[in-house]
């Protein structure tokens, strides 16, 4: 499983595509921490006012980190695309299916070789705010839970393109549908249904709905079971489905 | 010998298109196979079943004593012992030919000093050493075949299988290959698909010849020359009769070939005397050798057999009539098809093709 998860790391850092993506993201980054510790400053005066004021910490975590996290809808289907329609098309699949490898090591080293990747970006976007120790006090534990929360989102988003690339052949195809199932989910509860117990129910489904008290710095372990739950709903469908390829003509349509 | 390699009844159905049928195969260390068959015969989805990529609708393949398509364990246990390259070698073509192999060798659980050794050992058998350090995309085809064939016998399968190992070599490599495949013989058992008879000829000592996704034809090929009797085509002028011919020493059958050759079954260590007797009858000698194409008969005869079988079934109320017609274009005296009879034959090269069947 190791071998296949560092071939997966380092394929990614073959990869150009995966540097223009962390390229782009750092300049996003960069750019949002920015504006977020200027708006800080402008509306400080006022914050002071109020019993209770946010200090920085919560005030970053929530207009900055909370942000990015939407950004992994996106982010993580582009790169997992790749992982299993390119090794269909370019018949590579055939080497990992022949070696003595069981189909769950394949399902969980490609897993893990992407979500290391995202990890490494998630941890650049930690960085930002830790240059805040040398001019104030900031709460790390709050932050880390943070962190915590972003890579919780990055597993669920990483889990779900994986699948949809071990549908199909064509990458673009599987990182359109993967960020399409992901952005439904994030918003599906945002949206007034007249029965109650429908809100209710799509509410819990939402991802936005589960990151809050990640960011507030909460320990809820409702929010952690949604995500462990759905991450390994979504990698146990790609391992129904590899299995299940020996069945199919040609690999994946 | 212990076999290393059986396949039982492989089926597999594609829709409504059987694609494979019952297709039966059995293999001991020191065996060469060769999967003969035209392009879509089903080749390539015999070999895909025996390694496992594709799953047969029933049937089973044993592989060193572990089904290959059982539980988990054993599937896992059956695939320690095989190698193998498909059609499309499985290279990434970012990767260094060098971090290539190291990634073959670790998904076949080779570790530290063995998985040097390994690689090493598959460098030099597939003539790999000088490009070592080259990015898979910028090597030749011929390359890349190689290093297909290097990622299948790292880790010394019992058992590998090869689909068209020699496509995209030139006749250097290819010879090579032949040699490389000879020289693994020894100690594994191979099966390769090819659509070049020569090659089938040169290294098989088996072969299998595969048609609409049946095995239509199995025959054990001697590679030795210590056979009793031996084919060779004779080249001659003066119009000699069969019956002339079959009057020299060592002759025992003597039938006409392609452009006006003859095919003489010889007695073994009795050429030389044959051809002084044909010098003696004031005969001129043009051409004398083995008999190189008894494969590429017997693979066109039996294909073409195949086809007439098909249009058998196809052409349901004409079957009687059509039969005879057969039969009688298999009895005509040359003992040659005559295409004239058949139209579905019109357009091949089947008036000159010789039946070698091993039941008459």
């Amino acid at each position: 499983m190791l071998t296949i998860a560092a071939r997966e790391f380092n394929a990614l850092f073959r990869s150009p595509l995966a540097w223009i993506i962390a390229a782009i993201l750092q300049i996003f980054f960069a750019w949002y921490f920015l504006s977020t510790l200027e708006q800080y400053i402008l509306i400080q005066d006022k914050l002071a006012l109020q019993d209770h004021p946010p200090g920085i910490t919560a005030f970053v975590t929530f207009r900055y980190l909370a942000p990015c996290s939407a950004l992994l809808l996106i982010i993580c289907p582009l790169l997992t695309m790749r992982s299993y329609a390119d090794e269909y098309r370019q018949g590579t699949f055939t080497l990992l299916r022949t070696a003595p490898v069981s189909n769950s090591a394949i399902v969980m080293g490609k897993f893990f070789g992407v979500y290391a990747f995202v990890a490494l970006l998630l941890c650049l976007a930690l960085l930002m705010p830790l240059c805040l120790v040398y001019i104030t006090n900031v709460d790390f534990a709050t932050l880390l839970w943070s962190l915590a929360g972003l890579l919780a989102v990055a597993a669920l988003c990483t889990s779900a393109g994986m699948l949809f690339s071990s549908l199909t052949r064509h990458t673009l195809v599987a990182a359109i549908a993967s960020s399409t199932l992901l952005i439904i989910l994030w918003v599906i509860g945002k949206h007034a249904v007249s029965s109650p117990v429908i809100q209710q129910a799509l509410g819990t489904l939402a991802t936005s709905s589960h990151l809050g008290s990640f960011f507030q710095g909460l320990v809820s372990s409702r929010d952690i079971v949604y995500f462990v739950l759905l991450t390994s709903l979504f990698i146990g469908l790609t391992m129904i489905r590899v299995n299940n390829l020996g069945w199919q003509g040609s690999q994946g349509r | 010998m212990e076999t290393l390699l059986s396949a039982e009844l492989l089926t597999r159905w594609e829709g409504d298109r059987c694609i494979a049928h019952d297709v039966s195969l059995s293999l001991r260390r020191g065996e060469v196979l060769g999967l003969l068959g035209l392009n879509g015969a089903g080749k390539s989805t015999t070999l895909n079943m025996l390694a496992g990529v594709l799953t047969p609708g029933s049937g089973t393949v044993t592989i060193a004593g572990h089904a290959l398509h059982g539980n988990a364990g054993e599937s896992r246990k059956a695939r320690r012992h095989l190698g193998y390259l498909p059609e499309t070698p499985p290279l990434y073509m970012d990767m260094k030919v060098d971090a290539y192999l190291n990634y073959c060798g670790r998904l076949q659980g080779l570790r530290g000093k063995a998985l040097k050794q390994a690689k090493q050992a598959a460098l030099e058998d597939c003539q790999l050493l000088s490009m070592q350090k080259r990015i898979i995309r910028n090597l030749s085809k011929g390359y890349r075949q190689r290093l297909g064939i290097a990622q299948a016998l790292i880790h010394r399968p019992d058992v590998i299988l090869l689909d068209e190992p020699s496509s995209g070599l030139d006749p250097q490599q290819m010879i090579d290959m032949r040699e490389l495949i000879i020289r693994l013989a020894q100690h594994h058992a191979i099966v390769f698909s090819t659509h070049l008879l020569s090659e089938a000829t040169a290294v098989c000592s088996k072969i299998c010849v595969i048609h609409e996704g049946r095995v239509i034809h199995q025959q054990e090929l001697s590679r030795h020359s210590d056979e009793t009797i031996t084919s060779s085509t004779v080249r001659l002028s003066g119009n000699p009769t069969a019956h002339e011919l079959m009057n020299l020493p060592g002759v025992i059958n003597a039938s006409t070939g392609i452009d006006g050759c003859w095919h003489l079954d010889v007695q073994a260590k009795l050429h030389h005397q044959l051809l002084a007797a044909i010098l003696e009858k004031g005969w001129l000698v043009t051409e004398f050798g083995p008999r190189k194409q008894a494969l590429e008969e017997l693979f066109t005869s039996l294909v073409n057999d195949g086809r007439v079988e098909q249009n058998l079934e196809r052409s349901a109320p004409r079957e009687q009539t059509f039969t005879d017609q057969t039969i009688a274009a298999g009895h005509s005296s040359s003992g040659c098809y005559d295409s004239s009879d058949i139209t579905s034959l019109a357009n091949e090269d089947a008036p000159t093709l010789m039946l070698e069947r091993e039941s008459p």
